[in-house]
């Protein structure tokens, strides 16, 4: 499995578990790794760190962070 | 630290439409161009201190972001992200006035003119009319004040 599918694939994991992270993993920034939980923290710049430490830079792990609904990140000058 | 931005613009006489020198008044200035900051962009803190154990020196790319109050996450260009061979850490729904759809989002960092670095989530995503957008997941960590009388801006950190 390459770097994206890796990434695709923990997403899916997220959007299929997503109830259930949200019970115990609420307001955190969870990592993924291999479809599996293997972090969570109250910061994106310690997740990504402690993972690039633990797992490497092309490990293909997802950072996520952990709220009621998804953030969107409404960008005006977006052109998509 | 409190940082002063001012927008006021020179235009020297050989770009004038008068021939002479014209400075354009900065309340004008930021009400024109927005409140644009010169920036670098560069590898998030993990990665740059990886590369100056090992003595090798990492990219950065100078861009023009502009402060948006509108945006919840940090967004840099596709070509940007590409050019620093930034590590993907996952994706952002994006919201367009046209469209949504989910970006890649990188770490990375972005450096300011009086020496600070924020080490955030990018999101990677075509812009128009600048590089780099700077959203509230920096402004969290700012006293930022935006006075268009004045035509400038005041960042403390």
């Amino acid at each position: 499995m390459n770097n994206q599918e890796a990434l695709k694939a923990n997403l899916q994991y997220i959007l299929d578990n997503r109830d259930e992270l949200l019970m115990q993993y609420f307001g955190k920034y969870i990592v993924v790794n291999n479809q599996e939980i293997v972090g969570a923290y109250d910061s994106y710049e310690n997740a990504v760190q402690d993972a690039i430490q633990k797992y490497g830079e092309e490990a293909g792990f997802l950072v996520h962070h952990l709220t009621k609904e998804e953030t969107v990140n409404f960008v005006v000058r977006a052109q998509i | 630290m409190i940082h002063r931005v001012d927008y006021s613009i020179k235009i020297p006489a050989n770009k004038s439409l008068t021939g002479k020198d014209i400075t354009i008044p900065s309340n004008v200035g930021l009400q024109t161009i927005g409140a644009l900051l010169n920036v670098s962009i560069m590898p998030g803190k993990a990665i740059r201190d990886k590369f100056e154990k090992s003595g090798q020196q990492y990219l950065s790319v100078a861009a023009q972001a502009m402060i948006d109050t509108g945006a919840s996450g940090s967004v840099i260009t596709p070509q940007i992200a590409g050019q620093l061979g930034l590590i993907q850490t996952g994706y952002t729904l994006v919201a367009s006035v046209n469209n949504q759809q989910r970006q890649p989002e990188y770490y990375g960092s972005i450096g300011f003119s009086w020496g600070g670095i924020a080490d955030t989530a990018l999101t990677a995503c075509p812009l128009v009319g600048c590089d780099c957008l700077i959203g509230r997941n920096i402004l969290q960590y700012w006293y930022f004040t935006y006075d268009g009388k004045n035509g400038t801006v005041v960042i403390c950190d």
